[in-house]
């Protein structure tokens, strides 16, 4: 798992939340937001993108603490532990 | 915003914040059935057909996407469950670099869209009534032409071929004002079948062919050797690309290459017309697909046309729920891409 990209880690836990449109939504996020290339991601661009993801995904769904729990998730990733984001599954509180 | 423009703030969970009067008054709700409650779900917003928009598709989700602010036409349902149309602004909401939600501005355009539906009826109508006596001009003309009266003299049948040419321009104009009109009044419906795009590609470079080899210009077809299948109304899109492939053999200069390529992407299928032409200024990009629209370039004046073509492309591709993405360097040449769904 140490192995993962910052944006294969973003991917990972973005499944839990979003399923098959993980990619695309997230592909969408980074080149709207960033103007990178998802492979290029640094962890100060996954603090910039939580926010924006957060907004977007907040329209997806009514559930607050989804919505707060895949952002405490990325911000795991942007500390440097996605290891752990990743072990972290969806649960409803 | 004027004084009677609905106003609503939400905050970073997409729920409303705040809400001024006008919107409440629009909508039919009080302040307290609205104030925290998820906006997507309050407020359903429609397209002109009655379907749901998605939360992504929706101006908001735009806007959060883009990051920029979003304006665009929607459907909201009000509390009563009627429909109301809207013309509405989202930015989102920053503090520095940081969005934490967003304040939409919208006004009810019920009265502005009944005008505009009138007027597209006169048009339709005016535009019918005069097809039939400028056929008749036409005919009588060209039996004059033809030889079918009295002998004409040398100048009168070059009066008399200017006015059929000019005649034959006016016929054009209205079948194309008509054709819109049609469109607007939503008199136009798909027949939507799976097709190779390849095919129709082909079909409409061989309409355009006349007007490309006038100019002695290139055409180079890109496809790939398996099929490029998406379910499209034929004959529509087939008059989208080549108002495309016209436009773009138009604005190009002779002897220079008019590319045309089709190809399936993992969710969609893409044409893309790309020219060598004079290129178009990224502020006049707005104007390019609005009626009757003409951006003056270095060869604009050499190109006689309704100004509807573009018009009428974007309308149809809009129609499959699809959009037209252009590209453009003036001087080097534009790139417009059709985008289809699945």
């Amino acid at each position: 798992m140490g192995s993962l990209s910052l944006v294969d880690q973003i991917l990972e836990i973005s499944q839990d939340y979003l399923g098959p449109a993980a990619d695309r939504f997230v592909e969408r996020q980074i080149s709207m937001h960033l103007k990178k290339r998802p492979e290029t991601l640094t962890k100060q661009d996954v603090y910039k993108l939580i926010d924006w993801i957060k907004l977007s995904f907040a329209l997806l769904t009514n559930d607050t603490g989804m919505v707060e729990q895949y952002a405490q998730r990325l911000k795991l990733v942007a500390d440097g532990k996605g290891n752990e984001a990743i072990s972290q599954k969806w649960s409803q509180k | 915003m004027s004084i009677g423009d609905g106003a609503i703030v939400t905050d970073e969970s997409a729920r409303i914040s705040r809400i001024n009067q006008p919107a409440l008054r629009i909508l039919g709700y009080s302040e307290r059935e609205l104030l925290g409650r998820w906006f997507p779900e309050v407020i359903p917003a429609e397209d002109e057909q009655g379907n749901r928009l998605t939360s992504i598709d929706r101006p908001m989700g735009q806007a959060f996407l883009s990051g920029k602010t979003v304006s665009g036409r929607a459907y909201y349902r009000r509390k009563d469950g009627s429909r109301v149309p809207v013309f509405l602004t989202v930015s989102p909401v920053m503090v520095g670099s940081k969005p934490i939600g967003a304040i939409e501005l919208f006004r009810d355009i019920s009265d502005e869209m009944a005008l505009e539906r009138a007027k597209d009826e006169f048009v339709a109508i005016a535009s019918h009534q005069l097809r039939t006596p400028a056929t008749a001009v036409k005919q009588y003309v060209g039996l004059l032409l033809e030889g079918y009266s009295d002998p004409i003299t040398a100048n009168q049948k070059l009066f008399l071929e200017r006015a059929y040419e000019s005649n034959e321009r006016q016929l054009h104009l209205v079948q194309e004002i008509l054709k819109i009109s049609q469109l607007e009044l939503e008199k136009v419906s798909l027949k939507i079948e799976s097709y190779d795009i390849r095919d129709i590609v082909r079909e409409a470079l061989a309409t355009v062919q006349g007007t490309i080899n006038s100019k002695q210009q290139k055409v180079l077809v890109k496809e790939p050797d398996v099929p490029v299948t998406a379910k499209v109304d034929r004959e529509q899109l087939r008059v989208a690309i080549e108002n495309l492939l016209e436009n773009a053999s138009h604005y190009t200069w002779p002897d220079k290459t008019i590319t045309i390529s089709s190809r399936r992407l993992k969710d969609r299928v893409r044409v893309v017309v790309r020219d060598e032409g004079v290129g178009i200024r990224a502020e006049d990009f707005p104007k390019l697909f609005q009626k009757f629209s003409r951006v003056p370039n270095p060869l604009s004046l050499d190109v006689s046309g309704t100004g509807l073509g573009l018009y009428w492309a974007a309308k149809i591709i809009h129609m499959h729920g699809g959009y037209i993405h252009v590209a453009s360097v003036p001087g080097k040449g534009s790139i417009f891409t059709i985008n289809l769904p699945d």
